[in-house]
Order: structure tokens, then C-alpha cells, then sequence
């Protein structure tokens, strides 16, 4: 039985891994792990995989004779066993638990807002409506903030965004409302942030929450003279994670 | 041929599936770098399985279906031009480096050499397409990376494949359980078509899927455990930087459909030779490739590939470095 089980590994977890990925792309939740441009691929990847799980199984496993020795015996079983395990344990947490994006652990381990990641896509000049800086991202807020960091520029021009708290080293008094721009899946996901000035923001606000955020930019408060301009908020809601959690 | 067996299956698939559904609706995340690890694992397994499964295909219908003849006779017999055409191969098949390994295993299958199969394996996932298209979207013809990354994937490709020829027992390089599947069976013309297919989607999927797992899972948690900020500080060394970025590259096992876009962001602070070596080394060697070719490849064997491509990165990081 246990042979069976070690020889039917492969299967069982391509078939297993299949199916959640099914499962993934109908609750739209793919996305958590990879780009959308590759969702249909994907899929048609995932249904070719339990079509061809349906013929292994009609077809029966081949039947391999092993003539090893009595010692690369005992060790390939040994292997065999935890890579097993291993399979297992991975299939495991793939059924058990629910999907979720990249948290503050990972957005501190990488660099924040590297130029390149955040390159302009578009100019925002004075021409453009005001009304159009209110729908603008995490990401579009990073980049203007690079680009122009005159405290003029931005009176009158009103921030409403969603994102996610991560803590801030530059004052106590400063967390960053970040984001993850993925350009293939979660492994290249680079974080951009923008800085929220909230004194105490601890008592109140928990790390890894996400948060939208309503208000403009302005000079810190003396004390804070490494950031020229922070997010002073007029109103903090709290935010569900949204369908799309990653910028893309 | 028993039915009962795949209505079987389709019922434990059907349990997995309202399992999944029903932890969704009643667990949480976990709230530390362990959900993390996990994401990411599950990123690079979810990232790389449509790749393995269309390269399992891919096998299947180069061992069942496309006759002996038609794989050889128009390849030329001397070995260097032979290995120069199969390294080419890749242009014409635009899966990723995780789904050239079970198509390199299908082409020895059908009595491909192993310096052939190292060939194609290492060209393949540099000299394709959408890697050439993605890599110039992100550097255009900058500093020469373009260039200098599909001509040094391609040559390191045959210099490993020729290195790999000059043993005088081949099967050696193999691992024990490949080389004996690649023994030609007994009775093949005696099964059907259908069986075939079957027991190749077994065979392979026992062997890759394991090694994938295992790889995506240690890459998983290790990027958690490196900080790429760390890295990033050695970035203008120009030997410093090269390895850095090796390192990186054999940690992060990105598909190269796609890595010029990961490393963009590093372009600012370090050299090109350093972005060169990461482009050039990481579709051939990672954790999770490494995983999937000791499936197929003796541990030495696996030695001498990493190795080679290793110091060849080296070498061509460290003097883009110093003459760029």
C-alpha cells in the first residue's frame, strides 16, 4: 500500500495542485499568485492536467521492477519518505489554507519604491483635472512623489487610496500605506509606499491592516527631515483586502 | 482497463475541491512570515505548473506519437553542429526552463545523447521568443545585456554539452531510474496509443512533480530568510555584485519568460555585468531547477552543469564588469 502510495505521489499532487488551481481561477483569486495575463493559460494547463489524470487512471500505473541492493534500497525508501512528506505537507496547506497576499514581513525584507518598478507610465501635470488625483494608486501617488517633491504642486490635489500598513523607519510617528506591483507572480513582487503621517498610530492602526485613506500632502512636522512630504489623513477607514490586492 | 478507477479519481477531486471551499469559508491566514513562505512557494508551484504540465505533453507526444525517423534524420551527424541545432531547438517552443525538463527526458527518450539533451535544457529557456522579447522590452540593446545574454546561454549551452559528451559511458551521467526507462521497453508496439499516453504522464509526473515541489517549497523560504536589501548594498563591487547576484538568482528561481522585468529594478545599482551574469545563470541553475534535474541527472552530473555555467556567469560578469 505504501509503495502504491509513494509511486502514486506525482500524480495525486499534480492532480490535487490542478484542481485547487481550478478552484483558485473561478474564485478569482489567482491573481494572488501570478499575473492575470497568464490566468487563461493557466487554467487550460490545469484542465489538460486532470484530463490527463482521468487516462492515468483508466490506463493503470506502469509497473517498474526495481533491482536495486538492499542498501540503495533502504535509502531510496528513506527519501522517497520525505520528499513524500514534504509532497504532503505542501498539498496539505495548498486544501487547508485559504490563499493570501504578501504581508509587511515581505514588503520590509525587499527595497521600497526602486525606480525602475515605479517609473512613469504617465505625466501628471497641472493640465490634467483634479478630480483625476483622487482615483490615483499607491503606486501613481509614489511616483509623482519622486518626480516632483515641491510642497506647491500638490495643495488642492486630494488622496483617496486603498493600501496596506507597513511600519516605517524614518519616525515612529510615520507608517507607509504599501502596495505590490507583480510583473509575473508573487516571487517578483516589488512594494511601493507612499508615507502616512499619524502620531500614535500604534494604539490604533494594526500592522498588515488595510486601510483607505483620505488627504493630501503636505511638509512633515519638524522632526521628521529625511521625508519632504508625508499623506497628512483627513479620514482613515478600514478596508477589506481588495480583490486585487497586487498592482499590476 | 478498470472504469471504477477514474470515477474514483474524480470523486477524491470533487472531495479535494469541497474541502477547499469549505477551509476558505471557515479558516484565516496565518498572521507571520510562514504565510508568506507559503505564498511564495505556492507562486512558483502555481507559476510553473502550466509550464511542466504542456512540457510533460510536450514528451508524451515526442515519445508516442512523432516518429524515430522524423526526430533524426534531417539533424546533422557531426555532434558540434548537432548539439548547435538541438541548442537551438527552444526558439520554436516557448516553455519555460521547468517544462524543458521533461522534454529533454522525452528526447532521450527517443535516443537523443545526454550532451544533446544538456544542450537544449540549458539554450532553451534563453534562446526562446518571449524570453528574447521580455529581456529587450526591459533593457532594449543597453550595455550590450541582450546580446551578451543570448550569445553566452547559447555557447555555454554547447560547452556544457560538449564537456558532457566527452565521457565514454553516458549512462553514468544518468540517474539509475532514468537510465533504465530510457532501456527501450520490451513490448511498447503491443500497448495502445492511449496506454502509452498513460503511463508517461505517470512516470513523469512521479518523477517531476516531488522535485518541484520540494524545490518551490525551499525557495520559498528562503527568500523570506534573505533580505534583498543586503544584497543590494553590494551592488557596485564589480566581483562583489556578480556573486550577489548569482546568489539571487539561484535563490529567487524566476522563469526566464520573465526575469529581465525582475531584475529592471536593480539595473540602477549594479553593473551590467552583474545583471548579465543573473540572466544568464538563473534559467539554468536555481533551487527549483536543480530539483528538477537531479530527476533526470546523476548528482555529478548536476555538479558539472551547475559548476560550468557558474564560473562561465562568473567570468562574463566580471569582465563586462571591468571593460564595460
Amino acid at each position: 500500500m505504501w509503495a502504491k502510495v509513494i509511486a502514486s505521489r506525482g500524480v495525486l499532487a499534480l492532480s490535487i495542485l490542478a484542481v485547487v488551481t481550478l478552484w483558485l481561477g473561478v474564485e478569482g483569486k489567482l491573481s494572488l499568485y501570478i499575473h492575470p495575463r497568464y490566468n487563461l493559460f493557466t487554467l487550460a494547463m490545469a484542465c489538460l492536467a486532470v484530463v490527463l489524470v482521468v487516462i492515468a487512471a483508466v490506463t493503470r500505473e506502469p509497473r517498474h521492477h526495481n533491482h536495486d541492493g538492499p542498501v540503495r534500497k533502504r535509502r531510496k525508501r528513506l527519501a522517497d519518505g520525505a520528499s513524500a512528506s514534504i509532497t504532503a505537507a505542501l498539498l496539505l496547506v495548498l486544501i487547508i489554507l485559504p490563499p493570501a497576499t504578501l504581508s509587511s514581513a515581505t514588503a520590509e525584507n525587499r527595497s521600497s519604491n526602486d525606480l525602475a518598478v515605479v517609473s512613469p507610465v504617465e505625466t501628471f501635470d497641472d493640465q490634467v483635472s483634479l478630480e483625476l488625483f483622487a482615483t490615483l494608486t499607491v503606486r501613481d501617488w509614489a511616483m509623482l512623489l519622486m518626480q516632483n517633491q515641491k510642497p506647491a504642486y500638490y495643495h488642492g490635489k486630494r488622496v483617496d487610496t486603498i493600501g496596506m500598513v507597513t511600519p516605517s523607519d524614518t519616525s515612529d510617528d510615520v507608517f507607509n500605506l504599501t502596495r505590490f506591483l507583480i510583473t509575473c507572480c508573487a516571487v517578483d513582487a516589488q512594494p511601493v509606499s507612499i508615507p502616512v503621517y499619524h502620531p500614535q498610530w500604534q494604539e490604533s492602526i494594526s500592522v498588515n491592516s488595510w486601510l483607505r485613506i483620505e488627504g493630501g500632502f503636505a511638509p512633515p512636522p519638524e522632526g521628521i527631515e529625511t521625508l519632504p512630504l508625508v499623506l497628512i489623513p483627513v479620514e482613515i477607514s478600514p478596508e477589506e483586502v481588495p480583490r486585487d490586492p497586487y498592482l499590476f | 482497463m478498470k472504469l471504477w478507477r477514474p470515477v474514483l479519481v474524480l470523486v477524491g477531486l470533487a472531495g479535494v475541491l469541497i474541502a477547499r471551499v469549505w477551509t476558505d469559508q471557515t479558516l484565516e491566514p496565518l498572521q507571520s512570515p510562514v504565510q508568506d513562505a507559503l505564498t511564495l512557494s505556492i507562486s512558483l508551484l502555481v507559476e510553473s505548473l502550466p509550464f511542466v504540465i504542456l512540457g510533460i505533453g510536450l514528451s508524451i507526444v515526442v515519445q508516442v506519437f512523432v516518429p524515430d525517423s522524423w526526430l533524426v534524420r534531417w539533424l546533422p551527424r557531426n555532434p558540434f553542429r548537432r548539439r548547435a541545432v538541438i541548442s537551438l531547438f527552444g526558439m520554436f517552443l516557448p516553455v519555460c526552463e521547468c517544462g524543458n525538463v521533461p522534454l529533454a527526458r522525452g528526447l532521450m527518450g527517443r535516443g537523443y545523447s545526454v550532451g544533446d539533451s544538456v544542450a537544449f535544457l540549458l539554450a532553451a529557456p534563453i534562446v526562446n521568443p518571449v524570453t528574447i522579447i521580455t529581456t529587450h522590452q526591459a533593457f532594449g540593446f543597453d550595455d550590450g545585456i541582450l546580446v551578451a545574454r543570448l550569445l553566452a546561454g547559447y555557447a555555454i549551452a554547447n560547452l556544457v554539452g560538449w564537456l558532457l559528451s566527452l565521457h565514454p559511458q553516458p549512462e553514468l551521467l544518468l540517474t539509475r531510474k532514468f537510465a533504465r526507462e530510457c532501456r527501450p521497453p520490451g513490448d511498447p508496439k503491443d500497448q495502445t496509443k492511449l496506454v502509452q499516453v498513460g503511463h508517461m504522464f505517470y512516470t513523469e509526473s512521479a518523477t517531476l512533480m516531488p522535485a518541484l515541489i520540494v524545490g518551490s517549497l525551499v525557495a520559498g523560504f528562503i527568500q523570506v530568510g534573505v533580505s534583498r536589501e543586503a544584497l543590494i548594498t553590494l551592488g557596485t563591487d564589480p566581483i562583489i555584485s556578480v556573486l550577489a547576484m548569482l546568489f539571487l538568482a539561484f535563490v529567487i528561481s524566476v522563469c526566464a519568460n520573465v526575469d529581465a522585468f525582475f531584475i529592471l529594478p536593480f539595473a540602477q545599482t549594479f553593473l551590467p555585468g552583474s545583471l548579465v551574469a543573473f540572466l544568464v545563470f538563473g534559467p539554468l541553475v536555481d533551487i527549483k531547477m536543480l530539483s528538477l534535474l537531479r530527476t533526470t541527472y546523476a548528482g555529478r552530473t548536476v555538479g558539472v552543469i551547475a559548476g560550468v555555467v557558474g564560473l562561465a556567469s562568473l567570468s562574463l560578469g566580471m569582465v563586462m564588469n571591468y571593460v564595460g
